[in-house]
């Protein structure tokens, strides 16, 4: 069977947009990664957006953007809905239903939009009156998680700031990135505690931008002159409140890695380069336990050992800088974990922290660790 | 004196009533399945692990321990004026883990697995309640 291929990506070098529409935002997204790939948007016949895309479903962007699919697609499980979306894609070409997916974010929370944390509060959900009456912010859904791994198995402030001064390192090098400077874990541990155990700089970053991304048969991607990505694998999972008994200790990567791994016909050994949903530094920690990358509990001495720093660590990540330094746009970091993939595939990541690259791993998660959430895992390869 | 936390208004549908009805008598209600006798958190109409329809509800204890918790040091919307308030996950004593706030004196060292209470706190517009936590001392 033919494999789809990821043949082009573009990230929005904005982080502050005060005078785009979010639609137009979609739009030169849209158009970056389809110039990327050498395509037109008349080659598009399907297209993939979440809930960040305005108007109606994938309707009114399919209008403004200038696209007529015959296939469309908008799952919604906030910043994991990109991984997945590139996962359904290529399951949709698999089967004849399209050639080529364009999938799009963007968003303007920084200078448009309500505070983050604000947003996505449904009176209508199930658990509206069992969880909003009580103050709950997304930085303290996550800390509490966090809490609950520091109690379990001793993890520390420190190990937590690991996370964030190896992507600071590498957003460093990025000129785009939002926060570009290398910080320490002392400058992390006397940020302001925002909800303990987390600090400011436990947190990802605010920003304006977007990303796209193409996906397309490999009939198409021969056509191509550009450097395509193989889609070897991609599994998704939700985990909730499990009626009561969830432990927090764990996140729905326990079973999107195992099954995107398994579609791969790879294990965590054979990974060069992880792209990990860092909404806070906590969701590194959890990944890298649950993806299998360490131990149960292992994952703060992991980071702290400098294994997350490219290009000599054990395991590198967000090369980029990630959302925790480089850029979270829509409160979504999904997009750009793939997108620094694909660079990372392609030999075009910095060249300071370019790895050895056949193999490598996009994580995305939506939701809040401390309630419900998404997460979605894809295995991508070099190509040959 | 501890200064009571905001209290939002609820969105009360027929399917909760009776657990904010309880608050507001005083009791934490829980519903169990009649079927496979789970402890179904939140409650709804169904049993999420047998779908069973046969519940019923029954008034815990009001004891827990903290499953998990954070000082959140400024809130959003009605919260936005308060400052450094603890919101924890409780483990009930009959086992479902609940998302709440902790009411605590200065002296008083909040710590997973410490014990708790139940109080309760009139919601804004309903008249209902809903259920906070002190440490048990």
């Amino acid at each position: 069977m033919q494999s789809p291929l990821i043949v082009g990506a573009y990230e929005h070098p904005g982080r502050e947009l005060p005078g785009h529409s979010v639609a137009q935002i979609h739009a030169e997204v849209a158009l970056g990664a389809l110039a990327d790939a050498g395509l037109s948007l008349a080659d598009v016949d399907g297209y993939f957006c979440a809930a960040d895309a305005p108007g109606f479903g994938p309707v009114s962007l399919a209008e403004y953007i200038g696209l007529r699919p015959t296939y469309f697609e908008t799952t919604e499980a906030g910043g994991a809905s990109y991984v997945s979306h590139v996962g359904h894609a290529a399951n949709a070409i698999r089967l004849g239903k399209c050639r080529v997916a364009l999938i799009t974010l963007g968003g303007k929370p920084r200078t448009g939009g309500a505070a983050p944390g604000s947003s996505g509060r449904d009176r209508n959900a199930p658990e509206f009156d069992f969880e909003d009456p009580f103050g709950p912010t997304v930085p303290a859904l996550y800390a509490l998680a966090a809490q609950r791994h520091m109690a379990e198995f001793g993890t520390t402030s420190a190990q937590l700031a690991a996370v964030k001064v190896a992507a600071s390192k590498h957003a460093a090098l990025n000129p785009h990135a939002f926060l570009p400077r290398e910080v320490s874990i002392e400058e992390v541990l006397s940020s302001p505690m925002v909800s303990d155990p987390l600090h400011r700089l436990d947190c990802c970053v605010v920003t304006d931008g977007g990303g796209a991304i193409v996906v397309a048969s490999l009939d198409v991607a021969r056509s191509l002159s550009r450097r395509h990505v193989r889609i070897l694998g991609q599994g998704e999972a939700v985990k909730h409140g499990m009626n009561g008994r969830a432990d927090l200790t764990y996140t729905a990567a326990v079973w999107s890695g195992p099954s995107a791994f398994a579609e791969a016909g790879v294990t965590p050994a054979d990974i060069d380069y992880a792209s990990l949903y860092d909404s806070f530094t906590i969701s590194v920690v959890l990944a890298l336990e649950d993806l299998g990358f360490c131990p149960k509990g292992q994952g703060g001495p992991f980071a702290a050992s400098g294994a997350l720093e490219a290009p000599y660590g054990a395991l590198p990540f967000n090369t980029d800088g990630g959302g925790l330094c480089n850029n979270h746009p829509a409160n979504r970091g999904g997009m750009t974990k793939i997108i620094e993939a694909v660079r990372q595939l392609r030999g075009e990541a910095h060249p300071d922290l370019q790895v050895d690259c056949e193999l490598a791993l996009v994580h995305g998660a939506g939701g809040t660790l401390g309630t419900r959430m998404a997460a979605s895992t894809m295995v991508l390869g070099r190509s040959t | 004196m501890i200064a009571p936390l905001p209290a939002a208004g609820l969105v009360v549908s027929a399917e909760t009533r009776p657990f904010w009805e309880g608050c507001a008598a005083g009791e934490l209600r829980l519903q169990w399945c009649g079927q496979c006798s789970s402890i179904i958190w939140y409650p709804r109409t169904h049993c999420p692990e047998c779908m069973s329809r046969d519940l019923y509800w029954r008034v815990a204890s009001g004891a827990g321990q903290i499953y998990s918790w954070t000082r959140v040091a400024r809130g959003l919307g009605v919260w936005l004026e308060t400052r450094d308030y603890l919101l924890a996950i409780v483990e009930l004593a009959e086992g479902p883990r609940i998302l709440t706030n902790l009411y605590t004196h200065d002296d008083q060292e909040v710590a997973v697995g410490a014990a708790v209470a139940v109080v309760f706190d009139t919601a804004l517009e309903s008249g209902l309640a809903i259920p906070r936590f002190r440490l048990a001392s």
